[in-house]
């Protein structure tokens, strides 16, 4: 048997944290709520991966150009410093458009992580050739 | 949830590399580093454990299904933490 919340705003609602969240609109279907919250938890994934890339490329002595080596790592790094933010802010935006029943937000991060890893790349392989 | 204790697996198979592969190299330059990954995987841990799947047979309460919003930041707070510190241990151990 399955319950189903009522759409109406619940009147602890807004003793939740974070407040700016919860105090807006109704409570969502929670399978919306549980899928942003899975996205959350791919981030932290995605960052996660990202470090490790990183510290990697470090720690193991590969046959790449130092100066390029290093440069990969940092930008891998960066990107998974900048992962864990857009899991919470986006968490965030999209549960506040979840609860407002508007239109879900674009992830801000995605377009970096995809240039970001292309440049790391572009840097590993050039650091291989030369 | 299932995403829960994928990710609490993850931080735990790298907080064990970090302890396995980069403590015994770097030694007490990356020991910090290797305590705040390991307070990370505490961290994911136990918001896992708050999150944890009910027994099959029991009702399925979807209002119960709260999104847990200080275990997120805790979360995302802490894998920047620990991700960060590691890194910058080995980089500025391999200098």
């Amino acid at each position: 048997m399955v319950k189903r919340s009522s759409s109406a705003p619940r009147p602890g609602a807004s003793t939740r944290w974070p407040r700016r969240v919860f105090s807006q609109g109704s409570d969502p279907d929670p399978r919306f709520s549980l899928a942003n919250e899975r996205t959350f938890l791919a981030w932290i994934r995605t960052s996660l991966a990202l470090f490790a890339a990183g510290v990697a490329l470090e720690a193991v002595n590969l046959p790449i150009v130092p100066g390029l080596r290093r440069a990969s790592a940092i930008v891998l790094i960066l990107l998974g410093v900048a992962a864990p933010a857009q899991a919470w802010f986006g968490w965030v935006r999209t549960e506040l458009a979840l609860r407002r029943g508007r239109g879900l937000p674009p992830p801000l991060m995605a377009v970096p992580v995809g240039a970001g890893l292309m440049l790391v790349g572009v840097l590993v392989l050039l650091g291989l050739i030369l | 949830m299932l995403a829960w204790r994928r990710t609490a697996t993850a931080f735990v198979v790298a907080a064990a590399g970090v302890g396995r592969f980069l403590l015994p190299h770097l030694g007490g330059r990356i020991f910090l580093a290797a305590v705040v990954s390991a307070a990370a995987v505490v961290i994911v841990a136990a918001a896992a454990l708050r999150r944890r799947l009910p027994p099959s047979t029991a009702p399925a309460v979807l209002s119960s299904a709260r999104p847990p919003g200080p275990w997120l930041a805790a979360v995302a707070l802490a894998t920047a933490a620990g991700g960060l510190s590691v890194a910058l241990a080995v980089l500025a151990g391999s200098h």
